[in-house]
C-alpha cells in the first residue's frame, strides 16, 4: 500500500482527534515510522493495524473509522496533487463513478507497484445504480460507502450508500446499492 | 454515419488489435502483433498468450461485456509488454474487439521487443513520447542530474543539492526542453525538493517531493 492512504489516514484522525491521540495511535500501530511518504510502499498490515489502534483508542467501530476514511479520501486526494485527475473524472456522481475503474488504471500505469481495486456499474438509471468493488485486499469494503459519499460532494451531490452484496458473506465481489438526487446529473 | 474502413485500413489504422471469440480465441491480430508475441497464432487461446492485468476480471466474454467502459491493460506473457487499450464486443457476431497500443517510453527497448517505430500508427503518441524522452536523455548529462524513471507521460530526474552553480541567464535551462518538439507540445515542468537521505545508486527513494511550478 503506498503512504497516500496511511496520510489521508493521519489527516483524518489528526483533524478530528488532535495530534496527540494521532501519535498514540501511530505509536501502537507503526512504532518504527516516523512519518508517512505518498510514494513509499508500506505493508498492508500498517494500514489496517492503523485502522484497528484508531477504533480501540476512540472507541468506535472499526467499519465507522473505515467510512470516515472513505469519506475523507476524496477531498485528500484533491488536496494532494491529485485534483487535475479528479476534476476530468467527469461532470456527474455516475459518470464518475463510471470513470472509476479507468482513472485507477492510468494512474496503475504511472506506478507499476500500485494494485488498485477495480469498479463497474450496472442497473444505471436516474437516480441510482450498483457500484461493483473488486480488490485483492480484504477488509477495506466499509471504505466505499463514505468514499462515494466524499465523490458525491465534489458535484455538490447528497449520495447515499448501502451494501448490497459482501464478499464476507460469500458474495463473488461487493456491491453496493448508490442513490443520488437526478438533478445532479445536469 | 456512414463511413468504415475496410479491413486492410483497419489493419493499418490498429496494428496491435485483437480479435477474439465468445470462447476466448484469438481470431484476428493486428500486423505488429506477431513481432511482439513470436509464434501467435489465429485459433490460440487468448489465455496462453496475455493476463488481463487491468480491471480486475477473469477474461471471459461475459465478463468482458460488462466492462466495455473500462480502460484495459494486457500483459503480453512473452514478454511482460502492456498493451493498453479498449474492448469492444460485438454482440450480434459474438466476438470481442481489442484496439490499444504497447506502453514503452524508452525507445531503447522497442528492439528487445522486436518493434519499430514503425510499427506504431501515425495517429499513436506513444512514439512522440519515446522520441522526447531520448532526447531529455541526451541533455542530462550535460547538467549533473540523474535520471530516476519516467512515470507516464513524466520524466524525472534529481539532482544532489549544490552540485554546481546555477546557470545564469541566458545559460541552457529548461528551455532546453521547451523547444522541442514543437510549441504546442511544451512540457511542464516542476521541481520540488526533498529533505530525506541523499540519493545513491543503492538507495533510492521515491518520495514524491513538493512540486512546485517552474
Amino acid at each position: 500500500m503506498y503512504g497516500m492512504v496511511n496520510l489521508a489516514i493521519e489527516g483524518l484522525l489528526t483533524e478530528r482527534y488532535g495530534h496527540s491521540v494521532w501519535q498514540s495511535i501511530k505509536d501502537k500501530a507503526a512504532p518504527g515510522i516516523d512519518r508517512f511518504l505518498t510514494m513509499e510502499q508500506y505493508p498492508e498490515d500498517v494500514t489496517q493495524g492503523l485502522v484497528v489502534a484508531a477504533a480501540e483508542i476512540t472507541g468506535r467501530p472499526t467499519d465507522e473509522i473505515l467510512n470516515e476514511i472513505g469519506e475523507y479520501f476524496t477531498g485528500y486526494a484533491q488536496r494532494s496533487g491529485h485534483g487535475e485527475l479528479l476534476d476530468i473524472i467527469g461532470s456527474n456522481l455516475p459518470e464518475a463513478l463510471d470513470n472509476l475503474d479507468n482513472m485507477h488504471t492510468r494512474v496503475a500505469l504511472a506506478f507499476p507497484d500500485l494494485r488498485p481495486p477495480s469498479f463497474w456499474c450496472t442497473d444505471v438509471d436516474e437516480h441510482s445504480l450498483i457500484l461493483h468493488y473488486l480488490s485483492e485486499r480484504s477488509g477495506l469494503a466499509p471504505m466505499i460507502p463514505g468514499a462515494v459519499r466524499g465523490l458525491g460532494r465534489l458535484f455538490d451531490t447528497e449520495a447515499t450508500v448501502r451494501q448490497v452484496a459482501s464478499r464476507e458473506d460469500g458474495a463473488d465481489h461487493d456491491q453496493f446499492l448508490v442513490t443520488f438526487d437526478a438533478k445532479s446529473q445536469g | 454515419m456512414i463511413y468504415s474502413p475496410g479491413t486492410e485500413q483497419f489493419a493499418l489504422l490498429h496494428p496491435f488489435h485483437l480479435v477474439i471469440d465468445e470462447q476466448m480465441v484469438l481470431r484476428q491480430m493486428g500486423p505488429a502483433i506477431p513481432q511482439l508475441v513470436p509464434g501467435l497464432r489465429a485459433g490460440e487461446p487468448f489465455a496462453n498468450r496475455f493476463q488481463v492485468q487491468r480491471p480486475r476480471i477473469q477474461p471471459t466474454y461475459d465478463a468482458v461485456r460488462a466492462m466495455q467502459r473500462a480502460a484495459f491493460l494486457l500483459e503480453c506473457l512473452a514478454n511482460g509488454v502492456i498493451l493498453k487499450g479498449q474492448m469492444l464486443v460485438d454482440e450480434p457476431r459474438r466476438m470481442i474487439l481489442f484496439v490499444g497500443s504497447p506502453v514503452i517510453d524508452d525507445r531503447t527497448k522497442l528492439k528487445e521487443y522486436g518493434l519499430t517505430l514503425s510499427d506504431f500508427p501515425m495517429h499513436d503518441s506513444t512514439a512522440d513520447l519515446m522520441e522526447l524522452f531520448s532526447h531529455f536523455d541526451s541533455l542530462i548529462g550535460e547538467y549533473g542530474v540523474e535520471k530516476i524513471r519516467t512515470i507516464g507521460d513524466n520524466y524525472m530526474v534529481v539532482a544532489p543539492p549544490a552540485s554546481r552553480p546555477c546557470p545564469g541567464p541566458g545559460a541552457h535551462g529548461p528551455g532546453d526542453v521547451r523547444v522541442y518538439p514543437k510549441p504546442a507540445a511544451l512540457p511542464k515542468p516542476t521541481s520540488g525538493l526533498q529533505d530525506g537521505p541523499q540519493l545513491g545508486s543503492g538507495h533510492r527513494r521515491r518520495d514524491r517531493p513538493q512540486e512546485i511550478p517552474v
